[in-house]
């Protein structure tokens, strides 16, 4: 190989790696934008991926006959069981006015105890074999071909194309529809909102089972197209990282999508130089997605301004100190 | 009223507990306990499931009443060991070598109670560690990586940078430098020890620098490992990782030419000494000359792809081993204190 040669193959792994290593955190930071910007901080979102994750495989398993058709189902029973953990975070956080910082942190340990509970108990104690049907590598037809930058942007699995699809989806939605502005007032300004006649409560429920069926399907990810099987607490706080990504992107999700992306690279880059037996303590190198955030965020980003309303119950008696 | 019934209900509950606490065998004896503490989920295919084989081991040969639990901090460790200590078990493992500290902590405070660390270097009346030294197993899998190399490149993963988990990755290099000067090993870190993506991207890039042996010690991290090596060869790239601690030949069949194997019956040993009162406050160690307690293991479906002057190879070193011939490099535990 000429050095030309290594230096574009350097190039495209690590760029391949930024983008596989950002889907998951984007995917539940779409979901999480949209339940903030509607006022709810749902910091239960790592205990939604875990629960995605586990649940994900467990359906991909149990329909491994079809083997085109197992990680769909799976897919479809991670986003469920996301959002029905979300839909616990609701009635707690929502229905009966809790602290959500708290329930999250509930619902999150309730995933991590619960998920490997069940684990053992239909899999056997300590690990078996077991792998699952799971996405396989996409090739775009052409674009894959592409002499520059081809293989490293095209060809991955389905769920990387779909999720960098849904960006520009949820920008629009929340930006440029009738809904999406009622919820983005959810978050700012709840009272002015229940004035014209829009259920308060109920758009932040809805926009909350969107984050955790979001976060489900991250979790599905993990477990049907990052490896195709579950290790308990395969999440290792990715969860609190797209809550991270979600602040540092402003509440938006072009800007999210940067922040993933950043943090994908970080990720890769750790790697890359610790396979390439750079002479770097790796505890440093660990640090270096979380620093490359940080100095983006204080250098070009500025003041990150959150929602109004956020992480503020709404509801009850007129005058409480809930409202904002 | 309700203070009444809420009083009676607490009184009756910590009765239950107390109750619960004195576990009896037939003749009216109280029972052998053993506990063990653990730095993750036993269901890792890995270390911490090879630690719950012998605990089911101990239960299963020496009739002990057994209870495990997993402590990842210092805190909850030190917690962990002082609650069975107080619950009157005779015998708490700490599975690791992150365990000792903790265990100094709480040993003096129940001298009926002995503690015991894998992996260590902490000696006093009541606190002593087994340690296992797959290093000798994993020195073999070096010879083999360094003969076999076509690129002279091989790799190791390791959870975090600890003392044990080192130790091996040198026996590994030492037994790759040993037939192939020339070789390179080349040493990563996942961060942790459970993120088996991480530890798949780790794998991954490695391939891609050329590395064609990967040898992980990095728990539910292996099977990341394993699937980006099978990845790797599905690909047309010809890579091989090697297993860690338990026979992981099962977990990847394709992936895994040999693994570096500790058998649970090292923890069976070490209680029986505590239940007949035979403990002595001494490192246990557990070696290839031990019966057998660490070997390593061809994989059987690939055992034909190692060259016949390679296993030839292996056998010698392993003999020379046996006959104290041959001494492992690795980390002494009882100077890195």
């Amino acid at each position: 190989m000429t050095k030309r040669q290594i230096v574009k193959n350097m190039f495209e792994d690590i760029l391949a790696a930024t983008i596989r290593g950002a889907t998951p955190l984007l995917l539940a930071a779409l979901g999480e934008v949209v339940s903030q910007r509607a006022g709810v901080i749902n910091i239960g979102i790592e205990g939604m991926m875990l629960m995605g994750a586990f649940f994900g495989m467990v359906g991909s398993y149990y329909t491994a006959e079809l083997p085109w058709l197992a990680p769909w189902c799976g897919l479809f029973i991670a986003g469920l069981s996301g959002l029905l953990t979300a839909a616990l975070f609701a009635f707690f956080a929502l229905r009966l006015r809790g602290d959500q910082v708290v329930i999250g942190t509930a619902v999150t340990l309730l995933a991590l105890g619960l998920t490997e509970v069940i684990y053992q108990r239909l899999f056997g104690v300590t690990g078996t074999s077991l792998r699952v049907p799971a996405f396989g590598q996409l090739e775009i037809p052409i674009l894959s071909k592409l002499p520059i930058l081809g293989g490293a942007l095209f060809s991955h699995n389905i769920l990387v194309f779909l999720t960098f699809l849904l960006v520009p989806c949820v920008y629009i939605f929340l930006y440029h529809t009738q809904p999406g502005l009622r919820i983005r007032a959810c978050g700012e300004h709840p009272r002015a909102i229940s004035t014209v006649g829009a259920n308060v409560l109920g758009l932040r429920t809805v926009c909350l089972l969107f984050a955790g069926a979001m976060a489900g399907m991250a979790g599905g990810y993990l477990s049907l197209a990052d490896v195709p099987y579950f290790t308990p607490g395969m999440t290792v706080g990715r969860g609190f990282i797209a809550l991270a990504i979600v602040i540092f992107g402003k509440w938006h999700p072009v800007k999210a999508c940067g922040a993933a992306l950043l943090f994908g690279l970080g990720s890769a880059l750790d790697v890359r130089f610790q396979a390439a037996g750079w002479d770097i303590p790796y505890q440093l190198l660990l640090m270096l997605p979380y620093v490359l955030c940080l100095a983006v965020l204080a250098g070009f980003v500025g003041r990150a301004e959150a929602p109004l309303a956020l992480g503020k119950p709404y509801g009850g008696r007129v005058g409480t100190r809930h409202y904002p | 009223m309700k203070q009444i019934y809420a009083r009676v209900l607490c009184l009756l509950t910590i009765g239950i507990m107390l109750a619960g606490n004195t576990a009896l065998d037939a003749k009216g004896h109280e029972k052998f306990k053993v506990a063990m503490l653990l730095p993750a989920s036993i269901s890792d295919a890995g270390w911490n499931a090879l630690a719950y084989d012998g605990l089911k081991a101990i239960e299963k040969e020496l009739g002990a009443k057994i209870s495990h639990v997993e402590s990842r901090t210092p805190t909850e460790q030190e917690e962990h060991f002082r609650a069975y200590a107080l619950d009157g078990y005779h015998l708490i493992f700490g599975h690791g070598y992150e365990y000792q500290d903790p265990a100094k902590a709480v040993a003096p405070d129940f001298p009926e109670t002995i503690f015991i660390t894998t992996s260590g270097g902490t000696i006093t009346e009541n606190i002593a560690p087994i340690n296992f030294r797959i290093e000798q197993a994993t020195y073999l899998l070096g010879i083999m990586a360094g003969m076999m190399t076509q690129t002279n490149k091989v790799g190791v993963i390791g959870g975090q940078s600890i003392p044990s988990v080192n130790s091996t990755f040198m026996a590994f290099e030492g037994g790759v430098k040993s037939v192939n000067a020339d070789a390179e090993v080349r040493r990563a870190y996942v961060g942790n020890w459970e993120d088996s993506g991480k530890a798949k991207e780790l794998a991954l890039a490695q391939i891609n620098e050329g590395i064609d042996f990967i040898f992980p010690n990095s728990d539910a991290g292996d099977r990341g490992v394993f699937d980006a090596v099978e990845t790797a060869r599905a690909s047309g790239k010809g890579a091989y990782a090697f297993g860690s601690n338990r026979d992981q030949s099962p977990v990847s069949p394709t992936a895994v030419l040999a693994s570096a194997v500790i058998t649970p019956h090292a923890f069976v040993r070490v209680a029986k000494h505590v239940k007949e009162g035979t403990f002595k406050p001494q490192p246990y160690v557990v070696t290839m000359s031990t019966e057998g307690e660490i070997s390593m293991l061809y994989n059987p479906k690939l055992k034909d792809k190692v060259p016949e002057a390679v296993q030839k190879k292996v056998a010698e070193a392993k003999a020379k081993i046996l006959a104290g011939e041959l001494k492992v490099p690795q980390i002494d535990f009882s100077e890195t204190e």
